[in-house]
């Protein structure tokens, strides 16, 4: 199958998988919590809590709201944010740009930071390079993002004054949030490029290959690592998509404004069309995520193209 | 140092909760970086003053909110007929030059003259009329407004109006203390609550600026304020979610103002000599009420049995271990001391666990009875441990406690819903006058979640006098009377009001930690 009719095929699918969740979205959000009177404060009365819900349309039937929900989200709306009073396309436009941003940032630095110490890892088995390593692997997959977060604001912006506390702006205000998001990818994508290196390796055609005289480089690099790097790749997927959520604490202790804070607050305000909206963008931005990856097997091998 | 060894325990800890690790990380952290050499110190520039505010506000209308903190931001712009005293709480006029009433029924507000909302419109009689039916007619307001029902604002001449009322109500002085914001009547009837509370204008001391969603809110100098300009330039509401991050701030001097912290973190500021923490007792104060009418609360319709449970909790423990003493209890009523109506006679009940298991013995319930326990997590300090506190004073007097931890917007539900459980514990941070927690605690059943119990015929019709009478002295003598009889019936187990810390870089001169919460500009400078 060509490329192009294996994306689409891909997008036709997400289709079923969008509506399903909006379906369970829809429900569970309403099970627990009442917006209007969350809105209201303690010494609301019923009589304007009901008046409120009239006006979001929360007295309808489920089935209707449901219905006038996908019929607005078929023409591009997805509805006005209850807390906010807001459209919810302009408040998740306003937190998409940083949510990315931190993302992306926290893939790279996993990447550029996991692929050479895992290698290193693989070629020193067993000596005082690898143990670090495993050590590294061990602290930064065990400890919690938030704590990880608050030791290298005092660091690196109480102690040493490098770096900002908090805030948002300038490429200053991004490395202590984006490496602490990143620190735990780093550490399992460095244990994963470690062990497929170690099996690559001890492969034949590693063996042929020094046999026929090449460079260590060579081997290491051209050979190895390509081989090795499947499984790692496929992992930073899943990981790209969690890091989306990972992100609410990163983007608490740091005051950042991305999408996961305003997910937060939605979900304690029972914010509902603000929640769908959000969890709808996550969704695509997790399908898509995972269509690049499989998309991007060919590349790197291209025995494992999407035929 | 003992904050890294606290640190290390805590760590180990299992018990350990993500707040105490935030706390106890950021003690150790406090304690080893008193030099910053921070250069990201944007608060040290010109004449601005940045404050680290823990929520970004859904509006800056406080026509549509009773969130302190949002009304707070809204108040570097708008400004009220009168505020609270910040440590008396008496109500003193602001916008309002005087007050009276000319009659039970008839409150006669004059106003101060001279004075314009930025845009030109003048602050004048229509636009306090227009103000006082806004917020009377906000649904967000209808329950405060309910005491004021049936009523009716008039313009007396170009600077004074009245409010008259069916009844007379004595708490008008608080009503406006407490929420009368003036808004510029054509401009808000031009765009709208939602609208205005995305760019409000008024009389205040700044004018709004700009926003950035999640990140802050500006405000510059107003020229024209009516009581002269400003010495500050620049207002900047950075908003800041955790506490430590706030103090971390402060203490990296990127902001100045460190808003709203708890006592773990702030007390770790003392020793830092750039900052000064201010503290006051707050005004919220925290309940454990009755749902007596619920199906298996009948043992609580018993006033001896409600008795008991308050003689069941130590709350001089919960004070001195859960807030380490930095809470002020209830003195066996709902009033906190300095509020309008407090009993100076009364007294805690006393922990007696004895006393309370014979009392519940002799109810009738020797072998103890079971109930159920409702708490919030996370939605007030130190809510879950007290809760759990609670529930485990209450075991060792003989109740079988079914706990019922819950996220506030499911307790929020399940209280409308009178299904939360046989007590629950709330915070009510209301009008420093009791006539608004009475009201909150009678209208069990019309308002939702007020506990359901057949209240006294004596203290209802003491209610139903203080409701009309204007003397204050009068109003105050029937108030104590209520107290007593809510003392021997009570309603709730009385627990604790505590204390409220801010933190502020020592630039900045004239703070005031408030009472009330809401943070008030208007005397504040910045030392060069």
């Amino acid at each position: 199958m060509n490329l192009p009719k294996y994306v689409l095929r891909r997008v036709v699918q997400t289709i079923p998988m969008l509506l399903f969740m909006l379906v369970l979205v829809f429900s569970l959000t309403r099970l627990t919590g009442d917006p209007a009177s969350l809105m209201l404060g303690d010494a609301a009365t019923n009589e304007s809590v009901g008046e409120l819900r009239e006006r979001w349309g929360l007295n309808d039937p489920l089935l209707v709201q449901f219905w006038d929900y996908i019929r607005s989200l078929l023409i591009g709306d997805m509805g006005a944010s209850l807390r906010y009073s807001r459209p919810v396309a302009d408040l998740i436009g306003e937190r998409l740009m940083a949510s990315m941003m931190l993302v992306v940032a926290s893939v790279i630095i996993s990447v550029i930071v996991s692929v050479p110490l895992g290698v290193l890892a693989a070629r020193r088995w067993n000596r005082k390079e690898d143990t670090l390593v495993r050590l590294f692997v061990v602290v930064g997959q065990a400890v919690p993002r938030f704590y990880l977060g608050i030791l290298l604001m005092l660091l690196f912006g109480l102690r040493l004054g490098w770096l900002p506390t908090s805030g948002y702006g300038t490429w200053k205000h991004l490395l202590l949030p984006a490496f602490t998001l990143a620190t735990p990818t780093i550490a399992l994508l460095t244990r994963l490029v470690r062990s497929s290196m170690l099996e690559v390796l001890s492969a034949d055609y590693i063996r042929t290959a020094r046999a026929k005289g090449l460079g260590e480089r060579s081997v290491v690099y051209r050979h190895a690592l390509r081989n090795a790097l499947m499984a790692p790749i496929t992992m930073l997927a899943i990981q790209a998509a969690q890091l989306v959520g990972s992100a609410v604490v990163v983007e608490q202790v740091f005051g950042w404004p991305g999408l996961g804070r305003l997910a937060l607050d939605a979900i304690y305000a029972r914010d509902f069309p603000l929640i769908q909206g959000i969890v709808l963008i996550l969704c695509l931005i997790v399908i898509v995520t995972n269509l690049v990856v499989d998309v991007s097997y060919g590349f790197i091998n291209p025995q494992a193209s999407v035929s | 140092m003992h904050e890294s060894n606290r640190l290390v325990k805590d760590v180990l800890s299992s018990a350990t909760s993500r707040r105490s690790l935030i706390a106890a990380s950021g003690a150790a952290g406090v304690g080893v970086a008193f030099a910053s050499t921070n250069r990201f110190a944007a608060a040290q520039e010109g004449s601005t003053l940045t404050i680290a505010f823990n929520l970004d506000p859904s509006t800056l209308n406080p026509m549509t909110t009773t969130n302190i903190a949002e009304e707070s931001v809204a108040a570097a712009v708008l400004e009220k007929l009168a505020i609270f005293e910040a440590e008396t709480l008496d109500v003193i006029p602001w916008l309002a030059e005087s007050w009276e009433y000319t009659e039970p029924t008839v409150f006669q507000i004059k106003l101060k003259s001279g004075i314009s909302f930025t845009n030109g419109e003048p602050f004048d009689a229509t636009a306090a009329r227009f103000s006082i039916e806004t917020w009377a007619e906000s649904p967000t307001m209808a329950q405060s407004a309910s005491q004021i029902a049936g009523y009716s604002v008039d313009i007396v001449d170009d600077l004074t109006v009245t409010i008259t009322t069916p009844n007379p109500v004595p708490t008008i002085p608080s009503l406006l203390g407490r929420y009368m914001y003036m808004v510029p009547p054509a401009y808000y009837a031009e765009v709208g609550p939602d609208a205005f509370g995305l760019a409000p204008i008024g009389t205040g001391p700044f004018i709004y600026e700009s926003r950035r969603a999640a990140q802050d809110v500006t405000f510059v100098k107003n020229p024209d304020w009516w009581k002269g300009p400003h010495t500050i330039d620049t207002v900047v509401f950075r908003v800041m979610p955790e506490e430590l991050s706030r103090v971390a701030a402060l203490e990296a001097g990127e902001v100045d103002i460190a808003y709203y912290l708890s006592y773990s973190l702030a007390s770790r500021l003392e020793g830092v000599e750039s900052a000064t923490v201010h503290s006051v007792d707050g005004l919220r104060k925290f309940l454990s009420a009755f749902n007596a009418k619920m199906a298996g609360g009948e043992p609580l319709l018993d006033p001896n049995v409600r008795v008991a449970l308050n003689h069941a909790v130590d709350l001089d423990g919960l004070v001195e271990f859960v807030f380490e003493g930095q809470a002020t209890r209830l003195e066996g009523q709902y009033a906190l001391p300095g509020e309008f109506g407090f009993s100076e006679t009364l007294s805690a009940y006393g922990y007696d666990p004895e006393l309370a298991r014979q009392m519940i013995a002799d109810a009738g319930y020797p072998d103890g009875f079971p109930l159920t326990y409702a708490y919030t997590i996370g939605r007030y300090p130190k809510d879950k441990e007290v809760g759990e506190i609670i529930s485990t004073y209450l075991q060792e007097v003989g109740i079988k406690v079914e706990q019922k931890p819950l996220e506030w917007g499911e307790f929020d539900k399940q209280r409308k819903e009178q299904t939360l459980g046989h007590i629950f514990q709330v915070g009510l941070l209301l009008i420093p006058d009791l006539n608004e927690t009475f009201n909150y605690m009678a209208y069990g059943e019309e308002v939702r979640g007020g506990p359901m119990i057949d209240w006294n015929d004596d203290w209802w019709a003491l209610f139903e006098e203080s409701r009309s009478e204007v003397d204050s002295d009068k109003r105050a003598a029937l108030y104590h009377q209520m107290l007593d009889i809510d003392h021997a019936e009570p309603y709730a187990i009385y627990l604790y009001g505590p204390k409220d810390f801010h933190a502020v870089s020592n630039r900045v001169q004239g703070f005031v930690a408030r009472k009330d919460q809401a943070l008030l500009l208007h005397d504040v400078s910045l030392s060069s």
